[in-house]
């Protein structure tokens, strides 16, 4: 007797059960279905979509007056603070605009050719897409790729998927290079020039910081920017000694970007990727 | 286990011994693996093999092997969830060894990431739904929630919550191990591992993961009593199905290398070259596809090699395989380095002693825990 009556206890339970359970999937599904709808604009494709962004700001670099100085790296890297590598550690060095060189052709017609690479500041970008934590976002307004310090995880996965190399990892804790350089840091309190720390990604931010606060100062001023001031805003540019790079908006047709990039010698790296790069190099002549 | 004394018994001191110098040697492993990662978080300096061009290393193909476990998930819900009865007395056997094995993998992770500390409230408060690595996470504590229930209701011998939660833990586990291999699927930037098969993939060495952590548990703890005939009569059907996977295996691996070198030029016939012809190709053959793949084949195909010894070989040198392929794997992704590099040589990437000892001694970790849990549960409560 008392084991039917169990019997039929279980079975009523088992019967609750099965109706939550159903109710538990059907609101799962109801959960999970307008999740995915919420996401498909983002899922479709990262970042904000190209004509929604009020400001593409770009980069025009004419690698026919490139000459491989290298100034750029070092007034960005002394700019945000950026660790140096010691000489047996250089695959771990953080430039966040970074030359590569490349010897082509063989004697007599042999020759180094030079490709300054900050970041490309994708208006696809790739590495927005797969941070888990939102770390690296895409700036609406301006079409920048910024990061949040602090919510970064360490987990490299920006790094896999940035085509480019244009992202940075702090394997180790930082190091400024001795007290000297510690005494030169910059003391700029933004937030974007935060100290980096051990485990965290760090790249070019196309110098928001000066950004900030030239619109700061234009807004006061009542004023939009104008592109003489924003052509030199980053650091890379404006210490260039070939005059070889320029800063501006691409979506101003009159902009110095825009007319150049208009050059039949203009290009972007790695097109098939799909990323939009907002880097146009002209090719050497 | 033990030593067979004068009478051809097993000396119940012996087996003491033999079980303590287990627990203590691996302890050792696991402890040594244990100052490594602190030596990893607490240290200043660079304690990995990886850099700027080569990220992901050994830990993330450890992790990837280690989260294949879900394949024991699998091998288990043939009896809870399939009701499959053969399969029915190694359930609770596999099920705790997929919930030790996917703990081990994230613990791997753990050391892995650079600010581990952060993901546990970052997941929660600045999610983003279109990253592989969120939903792997979010999927893998669902998984691991599901099948801790599954766990305890086949403890409590409670079997119609156990197949509930089986069927959840089993869809979740399917749901999780594809997104691991969807986080490597949907790099462009990555052609050797861009696309659709690393998610499929996955899945198949999930299922050869589990047939072969099963064989091995089975034939080790195999007990001279009434169960032993239907215990190696599961054995011998595991192996069967361990050979068929296998053979898909090898199948993938064939189309896989022919695809990837058949263009000959771009990233991806590079990657495959370096597989094939390059700095990983002595892992390659000689691992993956001749350790891992072809003697376990033969070892359980050809009858002259029928033997319950040969089958646990067989799945050793398969999980040994298994390893290898994902290692394999995460390398010749990042092997060649991108066009905007103007280098033109593969990258290097070779794992540090810290990557090293922490992977061996999630390894240790897993045997110990199962040995300690097969000598004070799974012999004891078998029925």
């Amino acid at each position: 007797m008392k084991e039917k009556n169990q019997l039929e206890r279980s079975i009523e339970v088992l019967e609750k059960k099965k109706l939550s359970r159903k109710d538990f999937l059907k609101f799962g599904a109801a959960a999970g279905t307008a999740l995915a709808v919420a996401n498909i604009p983002k899922i479709a494709g990262a970042g904000v979509a190209k004509n929604k962004i009020k400001h593409r700001y770009g980069m025009v670099i004419d690698l026919a007056r490139c000459v491989g100085c290298e100034s750029c790296t070092v007034a960005c890297k002394v700019e945000h603070n950026v660790p140096v590598a010691s000489p047996k550690d250089q695959s771990r060095r953080i430039e966040w605009t970074e030359v590569y060189f490349k010897e082509k052709g063989e004697y007599p017609y042999a020759k180094t050719h030079y490709n300054p690479r900050p970041c490309m500041h994708c208006d696809n970008p790739p590495c927005v897409a797969v941070c888990p934590v939102e770390a690296t976002y895409h700036d609406k307004e301006r079409g920048l790729v910024l990061q949040h310090y602090e919510r970064c995880i360490g987990c490299k996965y920006c790094m896999i998927a940035c085509p480019y190399g244009a992202r940075y990892f702090n394997w180790t804790k930082p190091d400024f290079g001795g007290k000297m350089r510690e005494e030169a840091l910059n003391p700029d309190p933004h937030p974007q020039l935060q100290k980096r720390y051990k485990g965290i990604m760090e790249k070019c931010t196309f110098c928001v910081e000066r950004l900030d606060r030239l619109e700061a100062k234009a807004e006061k001023e009542g004023r939009a920017l104008t592109d003489e001031e924003l052509h030199l805003v980053c650091t890379c540019v404006s210490t260039c000694m070939g005059r070889a790079r320029h800063f501006g908006d691409f979506n101003d047709p009159d902009s110095t970007v825009s007319k150049l990039a208009r050059s039949g010698r203009a290009f972007r790296l790695l097109e098939e990727e799909g990323t939009e790069p907002k880097v146009v190099y002209l090719r050497e002549a | 286990m033990g030593n067979l004394n004068m009478n051809g018994k097993r000396d119940a001191r012996s087996a003491k011994i033999s079980f303590q110098f287990l627990v203590g040697s691996l302890g050792v492993v696991v402890l040594w693996s244990l100052l490594m990662a602190g030596v990893s978080f607490f240290s200043q300096h660079d304690v990995t093999g990886a850099n700027n061009k080569t990220p992901w290393g050994l830990l993330i193909a450890a992790y990837a092997f280690f989260v294949s476990s879900i394949g024991a998930c699998f091998v288990g819900s043939l009896g809870s969830v399939f009701g499959i009865k053969k399969y029915v007395p190694l359930e609770k056997k596999a099920v705790f060894l997929a919930i030790v094995s996917v703990f081990v993998g994230m613990a791997i992770i753990f050391v892995e990431l650079g600010q581990p500390l952060r993901m546990f409230f970052r997941y929660a408060t600045s999610p983003n739904l279109t990253s592989p690595i969120w939903w792997m996470g979010v999927n893998y504590t669902l998984y691991l929630i599901f099948i801790t229930a599954e766990f305890i209701a086949l403890l409590k011998k409670n079997y119609q919550v156990a197949r509930t939660t089986g069927i959840f833990a089993l869809l979740a586990a399917v749901v999780a191990h594809s997104t691991v291999g969807a986080v490597f699927g949907v790099v462009h930037a990555r052609p050797f591992w861009h696309g659709p098969y690393l998610p499929i993939d996955f899945i198949l060495c999930a299922w050869i993961m589990g047939f072969a952590m099963m064989i091995i548990t089975l034939v080790s703890f195999l007990k001279d009593n009434e169960h032993k005939a239907e215990s190696v009569s599961l054995i011998e059907g595991m192996g069967k199905w361990l050979a068929v996977f296998i053979a898909i295996n090898m199948f993938f691996t064939f189309w896989k290398v022919t695809t990837g070198l058949y263009s000959g030029a771009g990233t991806k016939y590079l990657a495959t070259a370096a597989l094939t012809g390059g700095s990983l190709s002595a892992r390659f053959w000689g691992i993956e596809i001749l350790i891992g793949l072809i003697i376990p084949f033969v070892l359980l195909t050809v009858p002259l090699f029928k033997r319950l010894g040969n089958i646990r070989l067989a799945a050793v040198l398969s999980l040994v395989g298994m390893f290898a392929n994902k290692l394999n794997m995460v390398q010749a992704g990042q092997i060649v380095p991108s066009q905007v590099f103007n280098y033109d040589n593969y990258l290097k990437y070779s794992p540090s002693i810290i990557e090293i000892s922490v992977v061996a001694g999630a390894v240790a970790f897993v045997v110990l825990i199962y040995n300690v849990a097969e000598k004070y549960y799974f012999a004891v409560h078998e029925n």
